[in-house]
């Protein structure tokens, strides 16, 4: 179980490279670290292109893929995700989506905290809506996406029927 | 003042640069990884000379090769001080931290005096070699062996240090600590075990400086503080952040020291370390050999 915490914590000053290592510190993850960074480099190619920059010089979606690397270096068997899409460009949290969507495809549990409703809930097999702490509604991604109160309140859809106006 | 002298000047200058830099590496370590300054550096240093001079008293063990135990006495009083003391005040936070961690250190300074003072005497004790006073003459200008052979071993270690902290999964991880501890956290390193490491290092650092010290000049008890001060003179030059910086930092205030000495008395060449230390301050707080 690997968290990606909320604002990255990636070591800026090391490089893509040394972040990566850092990322299969614990044993199990160190003897098979040449081959996980091989699928982190195929899964994110331009980290494989920067491996010997700063880490605290590239973008934030780079920085955010790194820190998804990262996690993966640590060959989790769940990975947690705390709102991967903060203070990225609408583009590149599509891109952070896709690689989400596609982690997932290859067998990993992903437990996502997002408030990007539309796009968290689009990916989820599963989702819980949280309300001051309180699980408040739940069901599969696509229920809750077709739900006129979750649209409502989370999605932006006004109460007039879309029909009328 | 003659070309020839003023070359000599030059050379002592870097050649006590070279132990400042030791002594502050130890202490940068200490300072960027565990973020607590450590008054004791100096009272380790101390500690180191005196386990030199004891394994030449005993033994008549070579001071340069009496270091191989030196650095493992000194790894191994930094591992208990680091489980005894000092890993009760890496749990604290912020201001209570910084403020915990120099009130401790200056107690234990105390307290390390005055065993020292009790066990080894007040005297100054110094490692006579059969080649002190001997050196190589370039050209008018002398290098004395202990000097010579001081300075090539500190370069030597600083460049180990170096390999040791960007090439080896211990070294990395130890970089990864001092910049983010909680993100070293969640990869999985294991933070105190790095911290009591990190401290043994800074430990066998003084005790190397140490060892130079009392090949250069001698050593008694109460030299401890003065130490400190002139390897935190040192830290503050190179800026906080940078632990290899220490080596180059040490060598210019080795430098400008024995050059101001010569020049405008050597009376003042504490005050002109000191005057350079506020100008950095004011003028460049981040440190001369950090990269921002």
């Amino acid at each position: 179980m690997i968290l990606v915490p909320e604002g990255r914590k990636l070591f800026g000053s090391l490089t893509v490279m040394e972040n990566l290592e850092l990322g299969a510190y614990a044993k199990r993850a160190r003897e098979k670290r040449a081959q996980t960074i091989e699928k982190v480099y195929a899964l994110f190619p331009i980290l494989a292109d920067r491996r010997d920059q700063q880490a605290n010089t590239m973008s934030g979606g780079q920085q955010q893929m790194l820190a998804i690397g990262r996690a993966l270096m640590g060959l989790p068997r769940l990975l947690m995700l705390d709102e991967p899409s903060l203070g990225l460009a609408p583009i590149i949290v599509e891109n952070i989506f896709e690689i989400i969507r596609f982690t997932n495809e290859q067998g990993m549990t992903i437990f996502l905290v997002e408030q990007n409703a539309r796009q968290a809930l689009d990916l989820a097999h599963r989702a819980y809506i949280l309300e001051q702490g309180r699980i408040v509604g739940s069901g599969t991604g696509t229920d809750l996406l077709n739900n006129n109160e979750v649209r409502q309140a989370y999605l932006g859809y006004t109460p007039v029927d879309e029909g009328i106006t | 003042m003659s070309l020839e002298s003023f070359l000599q000047t030059m050379v002592f200058g870097v050649f006590v640069g070279g132990i400042y830099g030791i002594a502050a590496m130890g202490l940068a370590l200490v300072f960027g990884v565990l973020k607590m300054l450590n008054i004791a550096h100096g009272e380790l240093l101390m500690l180191g000379g005196y386990v030199s001079f004891w394994a030449f008293a005993t033994w008549g063990m070579d001071p340069f090769v009496s270091l191989l135990l030196t650095i493992p006495a000194l790894f191994l009083v930094g591992l208990l001080l680091d489980r005894v003391v000092y890993r009760h005040i890496v749990r604290l936070e912020g201001e209570d931290k910084i403020k915990n961690s120099l009130l401790v250190s200056f107690g234990l300074t105390l307290v390390i005096q005055n065993m020292a003072q009790w066990g080894f005497t007040a005297d100054e004790r110094a490692i006579p070699t059969t080649y002190t006073g001997a050196g190589l003459n370039l050209a008018g200008v002398t290098l004395p062996y202990t000097r010579l052979g001081s300075f090539g071993i500190a370069l030597a270690v600083t460049l180990l240090l170096h390999f040791f902290l960007r090439r080896t999964y211990w070294g990395k991880a130890i970089l990864a600590t001092a910049e983010d501890w909680e993100a070293a956290e969640l990869v999985g390193i294991n933070i105190h075990r790095i911290y009591m490491m990190t401290f043994a290092l800074g430990a066998s650092l003084a005790a190397i400086a140490g060892t130079f010290v009392i090949i250069t000049y001698g050593i008694s008890p109460s030299i401890g503080i003065i130490w400190t001060l002139k390897a935190l003179v040192v830290v503050v030059l190179a800026g906080t952040g940078s632990i290899l910086g220490a080596f180059p930092a040490g060598i210019l205030l080795g430098v400008v020291e024995a050059v101001s000495g010569a020049f405008i008395g050597s009376t003042y060449r504490e005050v002109i370390g000191l005057v350079i230390f506020v100008l950095v301050l004011i003028l460049r707080p981040q440190g001369l050999f950090t990269r921002k």
